[in-house]
């Protein structure tokens, strides 16, 4: 992508006015996204994403400059706007010798997408098609869609770094429609994982995908309304660890918590949870969707413990956050692509298992909603409201699971919800999602046991 | 090699790679953004991007490839690529590359003056927005964001047919979202302005109502779960429209994903509103002359007092469907139909309420100010939203207290049959992918999640 003289020579313009620090990010991605609608191939697109950013330091304050030119002429170009928006003082930097590096690799994609026959990934997609059409007679409408992308990165900075990596990621997905002519209710299932096309051998069954897509959706179509109102709530594995992205996860970001916009800002060492409660964010999980070798600043990417036991323990920081707080690094410095600077984001981000039953919990809690699969939510950092919808949700009566019910969202504020967890299950599950702030989507894992909350307010559409 | 070169070179490689019909769709930006902290510069970025979409029709079927590095490999691997994906498509449907349409009206959308504001002048602005942001009542108690962004486009539209049309367009938005506290409470409410003028950007007006929207949400309570009558302001029912537009898309009732499938003709909204599309407002920050497919553009009523009169149609929805194709193809993928400048209305002119008039009608109900969790919250295929909500609650006509924490829950295409009056407040929001517009809304009996 660009060469280390050329890198050390671009650095060396971007720190002529004064910056303290200086950093190249240069990208090559590619993505195919194959739409199969009513068991045809609809769509094939193909995309190639090519671009560099520069950002410079000084003290706090940041200049991002990026293009998609990575000729010699615009890259210089590019370092010497940022630098001008930076300041005008002229300042002779050092000359910077750069060290190149490959990141040790957490994982390797075993079949990259582009060596694989559009034809095999399409029988891929028929088979969830069919797997979902067979479900009921009652299904409207399958959509399956095969995702794959791979991200050739290369960072380079003033301390010397150089440094490149290559990342694989593979996602199938099902949406089906289930209609009685009047209604239509949706089911959806998308699982996947830093992998090549070997996922189909190791982890996904599209058969498996599509019919799950497909008897949620006719589940939902039977289900009443969800009633409203403060209830308790149990929560699935898997991506119901949404619950803590949203209504924790996010608040520990550096972004919120560096300028005190936080609730959780200043509380390192205080309990902030139900001591049943251990939270950690990891970028190192095999082939974890949210997993990254290195960060998008170029470091190795680790293990944080964000509560133990109730204890608030650490935070997500990246750089810019790290100046900011005077404390260190955590490998947590993520962004979409090129065309953003990077921020504290989460990886993988989950609830460590706890010792209690995930029947009893069930059993025990009266009445109340278990919310099978979640969808995704948003939280306001500064007032901690967080909220998300229940994509599949069942009315528990007395200890038993009743019935599904549909239309149901989660809302409340993230430091009281976390004191409420009262049950925590003894098997992890993981899901994926996209993440939405500041510096783009990017793919986050989010998982967690079967947890219980004691109360939280049901959103739903009967009083 | 210039863009035209590119193009030209692009065109050709594809005929002789075997492209009945092939067309590349251009789009350079220019873009600017200031984020002040504490009256320093805390972000700056300045960016310059260009991508081009190809698409062509081999063997009768479309295959579609971009690419952000334009130079000669560019062109084979878009080539290749398109070519490898169409022969993976199983889809019949006729594909179309159009020859252009008979004229195309012209709407102004690139102040060349706006060009002509300094980097130095944006900074000032945003200094002084975060300045008198601070400044508009003791309870500020810090500037959660305040930024200035300006950006330009260049968009060009060119095929095998002959077909060549350009577009320019560009705008500058300011914007801040202030931190209150009282007594342990926070709030934090953003006010934002686009325009094509910057001598518009007002930072009095915009500090006073970005504090004012803020100081209103300071210390909201939950009220008992209930099914209320509720006024929705402008932004709040213009967001709400945003998020369930595909419904009106022509291509998502054929597939059975919007229930107005064979609805055309029919009643399915209040008879007090109308529902337009503008792609030529001459304010507008989605007008344009020609959608993505080359169609020039037009402004139609989508509902007309109540009744839906035409679903949102691109070349192939059109053709499927028997009909003309009403331009708003949209460009990426699968949203491959999509409104510009989208917006209720009241059906009868001089029909329209003011605010105190419908919080007057409401009489005991709820005024919405915000919703959150629109990207999870909402599902436009059944219609059903459930979203976290903040408002003020109406009592004895009048508004009283803040309320936070509750759920507002209901269904979009029951909602447009459930709007009972329309104010007089027509506001568009800062566009996205389009501009969506609305006056604040009446809704009766919608379920409200609370204590």
């Amino acid at each position: 992508m660009i060469a280390k003289a050329l890198a050390e020579e671009a650095l060396k313009v971007a720190l002529s006015s004064g910056g303290d620090f200086a950093e190249i990010f240069c990208e090559d991605s590619r993505s195919n996204n194959l739409n199969l609608i009513a068991g045809k191939l609809e769509t094939a697109q193909s995309r190639r994403s090519y671009g560099v950013g520069i950002r410079i330091f000084q003290g706090t304050r940041t200049v991002y400059a990026y293009s998609n030119d990575m000729e010699r002429a615009s890259l210089l170009d590019c370092a010497r706007q940022a630098a001008a928006a930076l300041g005008s003082a002229q300042t002779h930097p050092q000359e910077i010798t750069l060290t190149p590096s490959k990141a040790a690799p957490l994982h390797l994609a075993k079949v990259i997408p582009w060596s694989v026959s559009g034809a095999k990934k399409v029988a891929k997609l028929k088979d969830a098609h069919l797997a979902a059409m067979s479900v009921s007679s009652e299904i409207a409408q399958v959509q399956v869609s095969l995702m794959e992308n791979d991200q050739n990165i290369l960072i380079a900075n003033s301390e010397g770094l150089y440094v490149s990596d290559y990342r694989v990621r593979t996602r199938l997905s099902a949406q089906v429609v289930a209609s009685n002519g009047k209604e239509n209710q949706t089911g959806f299932a998308a699982p996947g994982a830093s992998m090549g096309f070997e996922i189909f051998d190791t982890m996904i069954d599209p058969a498996v995908v599509g019919a799950q897509a497909a008897h949620s959706a006719v589940t939902m179509l039977h289900a009443p309304l969800c009633p409203a109102g403060m209830m308790p709530v149990v929560i699935e594995k898997d991506f119901g660890g949404v619950i803590f992205h949203e209504a924790c996860g996010h608040s520990l970001e550096a972004t919120s918590v560096a300028r005190g916009n936080s609730v959780f800002s200043g509380k390192l060492g205080q309990v902030i949870a139900s001591p049943l409660l251990t939270a950690v964010d990891e970028g190192l999980m095999p082939y974890g969707w949210g997993s990254t070798t290195i960060d998008d600043e170029g470091m190795t990417t680790g293990y944080t413990v964000l509560i133990d036991k109730g204890v608030l323990t650490g935070y997500l920081i990246d750089r810019l956050g790290s100046r900011r707080m005077g404390m260190p690094r955590t490998g947590s410095g993520r962004r979409q692509s090129y065309q953003y600077a990077p921020t504290s984001r989460m990886r993988n981000t989950y609830i460590y298992p706890g010792e209690d039953d995930e029947e009893e919990m069930i059993a025990t809690m009266g009445d109340g909603l278990f919310a099978k699969d979640m969808g995704g939510g948003s939280v306001n950092p500064v007032t901690g409201e967080f909220n998300f919808a229940v994509r599949e949700a069942y009315l528990v009566k007395d200890g038993k699971i009743a019935h599904a019910v549909r239309g149901a969202s989660l809302i409340g504020k993230g430091s009281e919800i976390i004191k409420k967890i009262d049950r925590v299950g003894r098997i992890v599950g993981h899901g994926p999602g996209m993440c939405g702030s500041a510096s783009g989507s990017v793919p986050a894992n989010c998982g967690q046991p079967r947890i219980r909350v004691s109360e939280i307010t049901v959103g739903g559409r009967q009083g | 090699m210039t863009t035209q070169e590119f193009i030209n070179t692009l065109l050709a490689r594809a005929k002789s790679a075997g492209f009945s019909a092939a067309e590349a769709h251009y789009v350079e930006r220019d873009s600017f953004a200031v984020r002040v902290q504490d009256g320093e510069i805390d972000n700056y970025a300045v960016n310059k991007t260009r991508s081009i979409s190809f698409r062509g029709i081999y063997q009768g079927k479309m295959g579609n490839a971009a690419s952000e590095a334009l130079d000669e490999a560019a062109i084979d691997l878009l080539v290749d690529l398109a070519k490898e994906n169409a022969m993976l498509i199983e889809d019949e449907a006729e594909q179309f590359i159009f020859a252009g349409s008979e004229s195309y009206q012209t709407v102004n959308c690139y102040e060349p003056e706006l060009e002509k504001i300094t980097p130095e002048e944006k900074i000032a602005f945003a200094r002084e927005l975060e300045k008198v942001t601070l400044a508009a009542d003791p309870r500020v108690a810090q500037v959660q964001n305040c930024a200035v962004t300006s950006g330009s486009s260049q968009e060009i539209i060119a095929n095998s047919t002959g077909l060549y049309l350009s577009h320019q367009a560009n705008q500058i938005t300011a914007g801040v979202v202030p931190v209150v506290r009282e007594a342990g409470m926070a709030a934090n409410e953003r006010a934002s302005k686009t325009t094509r003028n910057f001598a518009e950007l007002d930072a009095p007006a915009l500090a006073a109502k970005a504090v004012q929207k803020s100081l209103r949400a300071l210390g909201g309570e939950p009220i008992p779960s209930a099914l209320v009558d509720v006024v929705l302001e402008p932004e709040i029912a213009a967001s709400l429209l945003s998020s369930f537009s595909s419904i009106f898309s022509a291509d998502a009732a054929q597939k059975g994903r919007s229930l107005y499938k064979g609805k055309v003709g029919e009643m399915v909204a209040a008879p007090c509103l109308t529902l337009k599309d503008d792609p030529l407002m001459p304010e507008g920050f989605s007008s344009r002359p020609f959608d993505s497919e080359g169609v020039a553009v037009q402004t139609k009523e989508v509902i007309q007092a109540g009744r839906l009169t035409t679903l949102l149609h691109n070349l192939q929805t059109a053709a499927k469907d028997g009909v003309a194709s009403t331009g708003n193809a949209a460009s990426g993928g699968r949203a491959s139909i999509a409104p510009f400048n989208f917006y209720i209305t009241a059906a009868e002119p001089g029909t329209e309420k003011s605010k105190e008039e419908l919080y007057a009608a409401v009489g005991e109900g709820l005024l919405v100010t915000r919703f959150d969790g629109m990207n999870a919250g909402v599902n436009p295929i059944s219609g059903d939203f459930s979203l976290s909500t903040k408002g003020v609650r109406i009592q004895n006509g009048k508004l009283t207290t803040p309320v936070a924490q509750v759920t507002l829950a209901g269904n979009f295409y029951n909602l447009l049959q459930q709007v009972a009056a329309v104010g007089d407040d027509l506001t568009f929001n800062s566009p996205s992918m389009a501009s969506f517009g609305c006056p604040s809304l009446l809704v009766k009996g919608l379920s409200i999640a609370g204590k």
